[in-house]
């Protein structure tokens, strides 16, 4: 359960497969000219299969640098799943299993922590530059907090939507540790007429027309002494590819707000119109941010704050399961944008419900497991279900939500044993 | 002090300094917080694996998907899509050019696309 003895504090050793490229348009040119393969598979990715539960769910399990045993989506730019039996394991989601997710193919391949610096500027009275060493003399700010991808299960959508095709294991809980973003703008002083803060992390395109991956906040809420600049994940240091030195942490908000390696802080003085806030990672404005797939003009809005969800983490479907004797249920579940309120589960696929213990509160953006007994009286098959409500009294959806992003997924998961 | 004992205390003294110069010299690589609990921050090197794998074919059509689609993104973005229909990979497809700058000319999408579609190694939606 304890978050430090899963916490990973892996030197950083390269990967043994020697150097690979990285400019990708002359040298994929140049292999293919040169007879169509580059021919650099790495060792570490001889083929283990795994099927996620939905139409072209194959994937390769594979280990990156940094990182254990991942679900590989895409290896450039990464998007790397955390295999679900995690979850099971704790409460707090171990750094090397952290899912990955990063939109722009050029990645800082090193991070010197004497030269790398935190910019803040635009419309504050003392444009500045912090060293790492200046940003860790701060007081120091600890918060367990789920970190979400706003796609996170867009595999389950239905119908199907283009995107990163996760199962539900995009998304990590851990426990941050850094300044709150506040002191940082406090030092650099924001000026009367400032709107939104906008952040930007090293990681860019490879060609300039990329738009480079950024994403703001409104004002209030960047000054609300939560949202922090953490350059500890479970009590070390991130890695590289969860955002290693720096990561803005959004507590309750999708993941898409968590910039990593975090460089750049503006405060803007107009809201932001950049591509990442105007055109993509957006939701219609409806409740549950719901519509129907063939709806015409739905207004559509920036996805903010996450909602709740629930996941029996130690049964999977089709196990078979003891007859006559209770058999443990267990889990995880997290309020969104606030605690969790209660858990209910379902061993008759929703006609009768009962609450589940809670496991200790590590605050209210953070997981929180949960455990509960059924008996399988007769043999036969039992669909098991958890719905979990969060401090505001909202709960999982019975039915499916759907748009277009394939964002926010958050109906009552259900998991189907044989009692035997 | 006999010379012999000089000579062991300076030794002593020359090990201390160079150890504290040492120490020095490990706090300037590895930043450490303070108070409450210690993370140190060590300068990191990763290589990442570039995802090699190609389209097949010598036609112009594959020679383009491999110049352009794999320019960015490796060919897992690809071959992990759900089946979709020849117009939402077009519309993909001009995504990338108009959003995401991809260097393809407009007139490029549509070849583009059906080979995408095909290639994508999950079968083609119906109904386009």
């Amino acid at each position: 359960m304890n978050s430090f003895k899963l916490s990973n504090a892996k030197s950083p050793v390269p990967s043994a497969s020697g150097p690979l490229p990285r400019r990708t348009f002359l040298k994929v040119a140049a292999g293919l000219v040169a007879g169509g393969i580059l021919g650099r598979s790495l060792p570490a990715f001889a083929a283990k299969l795994i099927q996620l539960p939905f139409e072209n769910g194959s994937r390769e399990l594979v280990r990156f640098p940094q990182k254990g045993e991942m679900i590989l989506l895409r290896e450039r730019p990464p998007l790397l799943e955390t295999p679900f039996e995690v979850f099971d394991k704790g409460v707090f989601t171990p750094n090397d299993q952290f899912f990955v997710r990063w939109h722009l193919p050029q990645i800082p391949d090193s991070i010197d922590v004497n030269t790398f610096r935190l910019r803040v500027d635009g419309h504050v009275r003392t444009p500045t530059e912090f060293t790492l060493e200046e940003i860790l003399r701060q007081p120091q700010v600890e918060l367990a907090a789920v970190n979400q991808c706003s796609g996170n299960s867009r595999g389950f959508s239905s119908p199907r939507v283009p995107g990163g095709e996760w199962g539900n294991g995009a998304m990590g809980n851990a426990l941050w540790t850094g300044v709150t973003l506040k002191s940082i703008l406090d030092r650099a002083g924001v000026l009367p007429g400032a709107v939104q803060v906008r952040f930007n992390g090293l990681d860019t395109g490879e060609v300039p027309e990329t738009p480079l991956f950024m994403k703001s906040l409104d004002l209030d809420h960047a000054m609300d002494g939560e949202v922090m600049v953490a350059y500890g994940m479970n009590g070390t240091q991130l890695p590289m590819l969860n955002g290693f030195p720096l990561r803005l942490i959004v507590p309750g908000w999708y993941s898409t707000y968590w910039v990593k390696m975090l460089s750049h802080i503006e405060v803007l003085d107009k809201p932001d119109d950049n591509y990442w806030m105007h055109t993509a990672y957006l939701i219609p404005d409806t409740p549950g941010a719901t519509m129907a797939p063939d709806a015409k003009g739905v207004k559509m809005v920036p996805i903010n704050r996450m909602v709740p969800r629930s996941f029996i983490t130690n049964l999977r479907d089709n196990a078979t399961v003891r007859r006559g004797a209770p058999i443990e249920v267990r889990g995880i579940a997290f309020g969104g944008d606030t605690g969790v309120k209660s858990v209910a589960f379902s061993s008759d696929g929703g006609t009768t419900w009962q609450n589940a213990a809670l496991g200790k509160d590590y605050g209210r953006y953070s997981f929180r497991r949960w455990q509960t007994s059924f008996v399988a009286k007769q043999p036969g098959d039992y669909k098991l279900m958890v719905k979990a409500t969060n401090s505001n009294s909202l709960s999982q959806p019975a039915t499916s939500t759907w748009n277009p992003g394939g964002y926010m997924r958050n109906v009552i998961e259900q998991v189907t044993v044989r009692a035997a | 002090m006999s010379l012999i004992f000089r000579l062991v205390f300076l030794a002593s003294l020359l090990s201390l300094t160079a150890t504290l110069v040492n120490r020095v010299a490990l706090a300037q690589n590895a930043l450490t917080a303070s108070p409450h609990r210690t993370i140190r921050l060590t300068s990191q090197k990763i290589i990442l694996p570039f995802g090699d794998k190609v389209f097949a074919g010598n036609n112009e059509v594959a020679k383009i998907a491999n110049e352009h689609c794999l320019l960015c993104h490796s060919r897992g973005m690809i071959d992990t899509q759900p089946p979709l229909t020849l117009e939402t990979w077009k519309k993909e497809i001009d995504k990338m050019r108009t959003a995401y700058g991809c260097p393809l000319r407009a007139d490029q999408t549509d070849s583009v696309a059906e080979f995408i579609a095909h290639a994508a190694g999950s079968p083609v939606a119906g109904g386009n």
